[in-house]
């Protein structure tokens, strides 16, 4: 579990980490998060952000053990002891953030902090609505500039989209619109792309004034989708050697393709039948010769 | 797509809606709308992404914070390299096919 947060340290930090590990896994015992799992795999996923950062040993410790001293009976004194000053000291100013902190605690404090809040809103939707509205709210407004300022674009962009998903999926569910389609039709999109195209969608989807334009707007989308798809693929190659060679297994042949794609095309039309059912006809007419054109274009991309 | 590779109509059209004012920002449905013809709407999507991958527009989340009763627009604004870039590779095109340039394309060519 915690060999990604190793990484490359040397076998003696390796010794520190370890116990880190051990002595959160000892106080989180029986704890456990809003989805369920055990407590431990919160710290243990801020952790391995640290990692993948390349930070310090001490910011990978003090990651592991960040919320001993507010949601635990552990005693400053152990960690004290066990840990040396300096990892407490950044739980110590952890625990204790004034109202300024984004301004005025120290940097590796920062990290840290905005570190456990890109964790807890990739997991946000175990949290009930208002309080998953009001800390997606906080984290545009707050993390994602500070994200930023600690100069990690990366991290900011992807606290902004996962802050605007779940911001607009609780809209959405309100308003019943047609999203539910494209959601299905997005799954030919590259995943790491998906949510920022669905949200960019949906807000220009809310700038149309009547529901026949809106439905009209999402079943154009849902025909160049496979176009879409085709693009992105290319200006974003897939990373994973796998998820291509299963891309290109299954595009290879027009039976698996067709396989993978025909309950997806008999949901979209069922689901744009329930709004409108001339929709439905034109989307079962128009999109299968779309989507054929799809995967050869896609087939002699990924040759 | 490479820059010396023939530019699409459609494609075209988007960068004549970016050239016209180099500075601002737009979102997509507002995008094809300009166009001239309107694009379908679904087609702007994918050369947004594409110029986006070339490096020629950049985009952005609406600043969060001013509630207009939607969710936030994702605004695409002109590079400085699509600034150059766009008009030399639209000039390729008409030039690879023997045409002549069309007249709102000359002010944006480096004199060069």
């Amino acid at each position: 579990m915690i060999e990604p947060i190793l990484g490359t340290l040397p076998p003696a930090q390796r010794d520190l980490l370890e116990r880190a590990y051990a002595v959160a896994a000892y106080w989180h015992r029986g704890q456990r998060r809003h989805s369920g799992e055990p407590y431990i795999t919160h710290p243990v996923a801020v952790a391995t952000a640290t990692a993948e950062l390349s930070l310090g040993l001490e910011l990978r410790c003090a990651a592991l053990l960040h919320d001993l001293l507010e949601d635990t009976d552990c005693p400053e004194s152990t960690l004290t002891e066990e840990f040396g000053e300096e990892i407490t000291t950044i739980l110590r100013h952890l625990r204790h953030l004034e109202s300024d902190w984004p301004t005025s605690a120290p940097e590796n404090v920062l990290i840290l902090k905005l570190l456990d809040r890109l964790h807890n809103q990739r997991t946000i939707q175990h949290l009930p609505p208002e309080k998953r509205r009001s800390k997606s709210h906080e984290t545009l407004a707050v993390f994602a500039p500070l994200a930023d300022r600690l100069g990690l674009p990366s991290i900011r962009e992807e606290l902004e989209t996962l802050a605007r998903t779940t911001l607009t999926a609780d809209l959405d569910e309100a308003a019943h619109s047609p999203n539910r389609v494209l959601r299905i039709g997005a799954f030919l999109l590259p995943p790491a792309t998906r949510q920022r195209w669905l949200a960019e969608w949906h807000a220009d989807l809310r700038t149309l004034p009547d529901r026949r334009s809106r439905s009209r707007f999402t079943l154009r989308l849902l025909l160049h989708m496979p176009k879409m798809a085709a693009t992105l693929y290319r200006v974003h190659p897939p990373a994973g050697g796998r998820a291509r060679s299963l891309l290109r297994w299954i595009l290879a042949s027009d039976l698996r393709a067709w396989t993978a794609l025909t309950p997806l095309l008999i949901w979209m039309a069922i689901e744009t039948a329930a709004t409108n059912l001339t929709d439905a006809v034109v989307l079962i007419i128009t999109v299968p010769p779309v989507l054929a054109a799809g995967i050869r274009a896609l087939r002699s991309r990924l040759r | 797509m490479s820059p010396n590779q023939r530019i699409t109509v459609q494609t075209q059209a988007v960068l004549r809606v970016f050239l016209t004012d180099p500075t601002r920002q737009w979102y997509g449905l507002e995008i094809s709308d300009t166009t001239e013809p309107p694009l379908a709407t679904g087609t702007i999507y994918p050369i947004l992404a594409r110029l986006e991958g070339l490096g020629w527009v950049t985009s952005t989340w609406e600043p969060a914070g001013t509630d207009h009763g939607r969710p936030p627009r994702r605004y695409y604004t002109l590079t400085g390299e699509g600034a150059t870039q766009a008009p030399a590779a639209i000039a390729a095109t008409y030039h690879s096919r023997r045409q002549r340039l069309p007249a709102w394309l000359t002010p944006h060519l480096d004199p060069a």
